[in-house]
Order: C-alpha cells, then structure tokens, then sequence
C-alpha cells in the first residue's frame, strides 16, 4: 500500500523501515490519514495482517517519540522491533518450507512401520487414562492466589467436540497441554470421561506405552 | 568381507528397513569399522547414480528412495497424499523448526496470535511433538519437530536447515 504525505510518499513498509532508522520524521506522519485512506480503499483480505502490523509498529513508534527524548534508548522498543523481524523471518522461511513439503510429494520410500501401527489401535483402560491423568496432575504445582473459577464439564465437552470437528483425533498430551490449572485439568478429565461413556470419543493407543489419541466416533 | 558384498548386505537392509537406517546399526548388523561401512555406503550411492532409485541420508539415517524425476510415472501407479499447510501452519512450523526446544508462548510471541490450532495441526500430522516441560512458572510444554519432519523434508538433522537470515536475504535480492 502507498503512503501519501508531505513529507513521505512510497510504500508503507518504506516507511517503517525509514521511521526506524530516523530517515522519516515519525511525528509529522498523520497516521490516521494512512488508515483512513486505506479503509476507504479496496482491502485485499491477503494483505490486511500485514497492514494491520505495520501500522501498529508504527503506532509504537510514534508513541514512544510522543513520550520520550529520541536520545533514550528503549529496550521495549528495540524487543519490539526484534519481534517483527524475526515474524518477517519466519514468514519467509515458511515459503521454504512450503517449497520442500511440495517436493517431498515426488519422492517415494518405505512407509514406516508407524503407518502400519496406526491401524492397530488398541483402546485404553479406565485405569490407564487415570495414571496419566494422575501424573500430569502431580506436575500441575499450584502457586499464589487462588482463584475460584466455576468451570461446566457441559462446556468443556462442547469445546472438545468444537476442537475435534476439524481434526479426526487429537493427541491426549495436547489437549490437556495448555491447561491453566489443577481445577481445568479435573474438568478436562470429568469432560472425556462422559464423552467416553456417551460414546462420542475413543481413547485408543497405537503400542502399549505410546500416547494416548482421543478420537471422535 | 569384501567391499562388494557389504554393498550388497548394506542395500538389502536399508531397503527392508521401515525408517532411515543409522551407520551405528549397520555397523552393529556387520560387525565392521565404521569407517568400512561408510566407505561402502558411498560406493553404493555411487554404484546407484543411473538407476531409479537413490541412497540418501534422512533423519539421522540412511534410506533408499526413489529419484524425484521419476515421480510423474510413480504417481501413475499409485495415488499420493500430499501433505498442504496453511500459511499460519507453516510459520508456526518454522519457529519450532529454529528456535526448538520451544513454548507455546514463545511461539506467540513472534506470531503475535493464539497458536493453539497450528500447533495441534501440525502434532496431528507427527510434524511436531512435546520435547518435556520448561522449567519455568507454570512448566509450560516443549515443542521440537519430529524425525517424520526431517524424512518429510529430507533433512539429515536439524543443522541441515537453511540458515535463517540466508532464505530471508535471497528473497528481499530478488
């Protein structure tokens, strides 16, 4: 997107990459006028993450040179900045990536035994599925303030079926992986359990000892 | 032994092995010197140079594949599933790929969005697993990419990934 202002004219990125480096006085751009003319324009829905990044660095930046004398140095500032590089980093070795995974597609080998495992499934005991749960529970150390949160194991349910709509499975690791606490984890737990009996998971290994797959019937 | 005949044993295993097949477990199998079996494993990726199919090292192994020029016919014979990230999929999968052992909040931190979706997508396709528990408040989960990601890729290690600055400099050149 191009940028029209007295004293900058070019893409937007440009712009950025001049406000870091002082060659663009940031407090003379009007920021507003950049979203105004580019909400009045035609958005493409490709391109409006990219925009919206961009503009809030340029939010920061600006913010930081309302607040601050320009000789400070911002350790905020410079994280941030650090952060939007190593996305744009990312963003472009993930084209790599994309490149390889297309080209993995013309190369034939040896299916690995994985394959031919995951068709034995075998189901896992009540007994099993509580030890795990035993274990992560021991690791979940509780620390500070307390905090009382009424959690339904009705919504719990629904928001397990809502993750595996899209997915077939999901790892059991995976799903209790990002819990808050203790409280979340038992809840989780109760949630499978009756899903289990209502028949709308199976909680299946592929060998013994392997992680446990939560499947939706 | 002779050379030619542990060519021979060395091709015979990697094509009856399920995954990329170590120098140390060969060199278990034969009881030879590593040094004999390496020897031996160049000559047979030699002997292989006008043939359809390649001896080459993945995930820390050795395995036999067939040569990408012929996948056109292949893939008369059998239909392929290809693996297709999204975008938000494949950047996730290459913050893991670069900065593993690494959280999910680390991951956030770059993407600047929730990750949850991206990384249980990409752990459902054995792309990505937990490595253990950050020592950290909270003990947050490890991720690192598996050895199916390496196979995938044809990578022999994670040290075998492009230089991060190096893709990002080729692209802004061009």
């Amino acid at each position: 997107m191009h940028v029209h202002q007295p004293t900058f004219v070019g893409p937007v990125t440009e712009l950025l990459d001049l406000s870091k480096k002082n060659g663009v006085d940031i407090l003379k751009i009007r920021l507003s006028e950049i979203t105004s003319d580019y909400l009045a324009g035609q958005q493409n829905i490709n391109e409006i993450g990219q925009f919206l990044v961009i503009v809030s660095a340029l939010c920061f930046l600006k913010s930081q040179r309302l607040l601050f004398e320009e000789t400070e140095s911002f350790e905020e500032e410079a994280t941030f900045f650090q952060d939007i590089e190593d996305y744009k980093l990312h963003k472009e070795a993930s084209l790599w990536f994309s490149d390889k995974l297309e080209f993995s597609d013309n190369i034939f080998f040896n299916i690995p035994a994985v394959d031919d495992e995951q068709e034995k499934e075998i189901e896992v005991s009540l007994s099993n599925l509580i030890l795990h749960v035993t274990e992560i529970f021991l690791s979940k150390e509780e620390k500070g303030e307390i905090i009382i949160d009424e959690m339904r194991v009705s919504e719990k349910i629904e928001e397990i079926i809502k993750r595996l709509a899209e997915i077939k499975r999901i790892s059991f690791i995976n799903l209790i992986a990002n819990l808050r606490d203790r409280i979340e984890l038992v809840v989780t737990f109760l949630a499978l359990l009756e899903m289990v009996r209502s028949e709308l998971i199976r909680a299946v290994q592929y060998k013994p000892f392997a992680p446990i797959w939560i499947i939706r019937r | 032994m002779d050379n030619q005949k542990i060519k021979a044993i060395i091709e015979a295993l990697v094509f009856a092995s399920p995954e990329p097949l170590t120098i140390k477990k060969i060199t278990d199998i034969l009881s030879e010197r590593e040094s004999v079996v390496k020897e031996a494993i160049f000559g047979l990726q030699n002997d292989l140079i006008l043939r359809g199919i390649e001896l080459v090292y993945v995930a820390g192994g050795w395995r036999l594949q067939t040569r990408p020029e012929f996948s056109e016919w292949i893939k008369r014979l059998k239909p392929t599933k290809k693996i297709k990230l999204t975008k938000p999929s494949l950047i996730t999968l290459s913050i893991i790929a670069y900065k593993q052992p690494v959280t999910k909040q680390e991951v956030e931190v770059v993407r600047g969005v929730n990750s949850d979706g991206p990384i249980e997508h990409l752990m459902n396709l054995g792309l990505v697993e937990i490595a253990g528990q950050k020592k950290a408040p909270g003990n947050p989960y490890l991720y690192r990419t598996t050895k199916k990601f390496l196979s995938l890729l044809g990578l022999g290690d994670i040290g075998a990934l492009p230089r991060i600055v190096t893709l990002y400099s080729s692209e802004v050149t061009e």
